[in-house]
């Protein structure tokens, strides 16, 4: 077993709060440069949904001292690449650079954190509303099987529970927001106190930080909201919906709640869907795929969320099967294991696959500097880089049978079936329960 | 220190450049004629392997769509010594990943998996390139399962664009004018003999074939292992009287024709309901191998290649048109295609549309400018140490190498090209190779809506969606 790899890293604090990771690596002559704000959609309140996500593309169209037009044209021309995303948990920016061009990255994310505001507008917010309303009609609204997945959350963490909303936003809340309420949202959450700064790749450490002290230091800090309450999901029961949509081919996604990101059980969860469904020798391609032939794909996976993990499993049938089958098949393959734990092989390759992942994750320089900012952000301990993979090594096949029997056991999950339009058995109504 | 001294008005300058290289790769050729290309790397504890072979969709017979891209998906479903099952076993229990499959140009046969286990990953490649025997079961249920995703992709508003264009484009006479995957029809009418010929004709032979490999070893060893494996690939492919091969240039590749100049059509697959339009501007383009490529592709990155580009300045940021437009200047054997991409709410598509013409107009009626193409090139130049970062990156770059005949120090060339592209190069080849009034216009979305807003683009025909 090759034995994990040595990555120098340091963290500090600013006077401001802002916590900053460096880590170092002169290999090749690039920087990523990594902003985790701990703000996400579990931060909105219900019908003011998509301010996360909204500002996350605000923050692209320049601030006091950055044209409109000009952050990713400052980038482009160097040779910069450049994105955002936003989750239920928190917003990142991130950029690869040049190194010798280093201090522009600092310039513009500290004059997006720091004067940001001065230079917002009415007719900025319309412009960047409108590409939302695109970007949802793409992703979600026009694409088959799209509202699946908003279904699932909603099921899963129903009522006002801060994860139950879509990350973009219902399309009515995206409509009515106002500028007032987005500026608010920015200066409640978007603060040097409520951010992780990760610089990887070709800086020399001391420098860089007087770099980033020069840069970030003046920002002040500030006074945060309270944070949500810690939403352990009540329990609902089992929730059960039909979707008709636009699709040739029937879709069964399984979805249950699991410990948080972090705790011991949320990586049992995790090895349980590698073994279940990571590779053609897994068990949900092995059968459903290929033995059994009622589904065109199989996928089994979990979400790193702060609050509650999410475990899913989802299947999309072959021509002419029906979604019980589906399902039926999929919880088959679930008992199973709850009933006798993975076989030495399977164990073998599941953990042989999670290391190999690890292993392939650290050779970018910006998923590295994600990495450390999650970590950072969640846990405060960046020294889990390239270590995360060890809390695997310790779980048998005995926790992931009693896992899968409590998945099982707790009678909380959620079934969203997608069908083609007409076929849900019901009429023409779009959706049942 | 005095924070307030800072001045943030305008932006940092960076720094003294730290030049990058692009590591050479080692080249060996083995007695049966085939090529290793081995580039050293410690990244990561892992092995980037990939065998390229000729046998890409430009070798379809015409009335045989997706026989290249089922052929090389078989691959990993059987040997003479192994089934399906096992090979999946053998490589993922190792916590490696197979990936098999064909483009227009090569089909590949790619693994990862950690470095100690690279002789493991060599002998199953060699296997599956020597002795695949495409079991008929494993055959008609791999068949059914991508007649399925056929079936899938008619709800696709961005693949019934793509595959209507190109049907534009080049007609039933080329094999680009074909989806790589194929129809339900032509994929109903393969036998398993079909795909044996094909493998013994295209891939699995030695000639025209390159195995790329990317990680810490040591490159006679390398070499040496290697040859043991793949020693007994054939050759050549054996003697046949199939009219395919007949059109064959003498590198392996198929000759395939630069179609007839269109006159401006417009063609509207309708899709009722659609909030949102897919939509295609383009005709056919050029071979990689045409001396005007690579001013052509830093023209198209100017043009729709990055964020700042003019295409997407102009759709995106100016008019809140669309979430995102990309220009494509395709690099294959033949003349593919050369489009813009896009997606957009239903009620703007012709304000779109004409906007797409106006940039496509603009970039040839007057040279860019200095300021422009110095920030274009800039990009590249500053980009191109990416994929440097995984191993899997810089095999990329290697397999480009080997599918196009490159020198080995193509890519320490490549920055100093970018540099000697001036304004007059880029509007020449825009002169030359964009065509505004043979493009044909393609717009996937309810045809009541598309059709007055589209017929100023040219002739317009409206296709029913078979769903």
């Amino acid at each position: 077993m090759t034995s994990p790899p040595h990555i120098p890293i340091e963290r500090h604090q600013l006077d401001n709060g802002l916590r900053v990771v460096l880590q170092p690596d002169s290999e090749l002559p690039l920087v990523a440069i990594n902003l985790w704000y701990h703000v996400g959609s579990k931060n909105e309140s219900p019908h003011k949904t998509g301010f996360a996500h909204l500002f996350e593309h605000m923050l692209f169209q320049g601030s006091q001292h950055v044209g409109t037009n000009d952050h990713f044209a400052h980038l482009q021309k160097v040779g910069g690449v450049a994105n955002g995303s936003t989750s239920r948990d928190r917003t990142n920016y991130f950029e690869t650079l040049p190194s010798n061009h280093l201090e522009l990255g600092l310039w513009l994310e500290s004059d997006r954190m720091g004067f940001l505001l001065p230079a917002m507008s009415a007719e900025k917010l319309e412009n960047q509303r409108q590409v939302v309303i695109n970007e949802r009609r793409q992703r979600v609204d026009n694409q088959p099987y799209g509202l699946a997945h908003e279904r699932l959350w909603e099921l899963l963490f129903p009522g006002d529970h801060p994860y139950h909303w879509p990350i973009i936003g219902y399309m009515e809340d995206i409509e009515a927001a106002t500028l007032e309420q987005v500026n608010q949202f920015f200066k409640d959450w978007y603060r040097p106190n409520n951010a992780v700064l990760t610089l990887a790749g070709d800086f020399e450490p001391a420098a860089a930080l007087e770099a980033v002290d020069r840069y970030f230091g003046p920002l002040p800090g500030g006074e945060l909201p309270s944070r949500p309450r810690h939403g352990r999901r009540d329990p609902v029961g089992q929730q059960r919906v039909v979707l008709e949509d636009d699709v040739h081919l029937p879709r069964v996604y399984l979805a249950f709640p699991v410990p948080a990101y972090g705790e011991p059980g949320w990586y049992t969860a995790d090895l349980l869907t590698t073994v279940l469904g990571d590779g053609k020798s897994s068990p949900l391609y092995d059968r459903l795929v290929q033995q059994q032939q009622i589904a065109q794909t199989t996928a089994a996976w979990i979400h790193e969320t702060e609050f509650a993990g999410v475990v899913m499993l989802a299947a999309t049938g072959r021509p002419g099967v029906g979604a019980q089958e589906l399902e039926a098949a999929l919880l088959e393959e679930l008992e199973k294991i709850a009933h006798q734990p993975p076989s030495p092989p399977d164990m073998e390759r599941a953990l042989n696959r999670t290391r190999t992942r690890a292993y392939s994750d650290l050779q970018s320089l910006s998923r590295r500097a994600d990495l450390l900012s999650m970590y950072t952000t969640y846990f405060d301990q960046p020294e889990l880089l390239g270590h995360e993979v060890e809390r695997y090594l310790d779980i048998g096949s005995e926790d992931l049978r009693r896992c899968a029997e409590q998945l099982l056991a707790a009678g909380n999950q959620v079934v969203v079936t997608v069908v083609p339009k007409g076929d849900s058995g019901q009429g023409s109504a779009a959706e049942q329960s | 220190m005095n924070s307030f001294a800072l001045d943030r008005s305008t932006p940092p300058t960076g720094q003294a450049v730290h030049p990058v290289t692009f590591p050479r790769p080692r080249r060996f050729r083995l007695a049966n004629g085939m090529t290793l290309l081995a580039s050293r790397s410690r990244r990561a504890p892992l092995a980037a392997v990939e065998l390229i072979t000729p046998g890409g969709s430009q070798h379809n017979p015409l009335h045989r769509p997706g026989l290249a891209t089922l052929t090389a998906a078989l691959l990993d479903e059987g040997t003479e010594q192994h089934s399906g099952r096992q090979i999946a076993e053998q490589v993922e229990r190792l916590g490696g990943g197979l990936d098999c499959g064909a483009l227009w140009d090569l089909a590949s046969l790619a693994i990862d998996l950690p470095a100690a286990e690279l002789l493991n990953g060599l002998d199953l490649l060699a296997e599956m390139a020597t002795c695949a025997n495409f079991p008929q079961a494993e055959f008609e249920r791999v068949r059914r399962q991508r007649q399925a995703e056929i079936l899938q992709r008619r709800n696709l508003p961005g693949a019934l664009a793509d595959q209507h264009l190109v049907a534009a484009i080049y007609g039933t006479n080329s094999p680009y004018g074909y989806p790589p995957i194929g129809t339900v029809e032509s994929l109903g009418a393969l036998r398993r003999d079909d795909l044996v010929r094909f493998y013994r004709h295209h891939i699995g032979v030695a000639t025209g074939t390159t195995l790329i490999v990317v990680g810490d070893f040591e490159p006679e060893w390398l070499f040496t292992e290697v040859e043991r494996r793949f020693a007994a690939l054939p050759e050549r492919p054996p003697e046949s009287s199939d009219s395919a091969a007949a059109q064959e240039g003498a590198n392996g590749h198929r000759r395939i024709a630069t179609p007839a100049a269109l006159a401006p059509t417009v063609v509207i697959v309708d899709r009722p309901g659609g909030a949102q339009t897919a939509l295609r501007v383009g005709h056919h383009g050029v071979p990689r191998s045409h001396p005007d490529y690579l001013a052509l592709s830093v023209m198209s990155t100017l043009l729709g290649g990055k964020f700042t580009s003019r295409l997407n300045l102009n759709l995106r940021e100016r008019h809140g048109f669309t979430y995102g437009v990309h220009s494509i200047v395709t690099g294959r054997h033949g003349p593919g295609p050369i489009f813009v991409t896009t997606d957009v709410a239903t009620d703007v598509a012709g304000a779109a549309t004409g906007e797409i013409f106006t940039e496509i107009h603009r970039i040839r009626d007057q040279a860019v400018t200095c300021q422009e193409l110095e920030e274009t090139r800039n990009y590249l130049i500053g980009t191109f140490p990416n994929v440097l970062q995984s191993l899997t990156g810089i095999a990329g770059r290697l397999e480009t190498i080997a599918i196009h005949n490159l020198s080995d120090d193509y890519f320490d060339g490549y920055l100093a090209t970018l540099a000697t592209i001036d304004s007059a190069t880029i509007q020449r080849v825009a002169q030359r190779h964009l065509a505004p009034d043979h493009a044909v216009t393609i717009a996937v979305g309810p045809a009541d809506q598309l059709v007055p807003q589209l017929e100023t683009f040219g002739s317009v025909r409206v296709v029913k969606n078979p769903s």
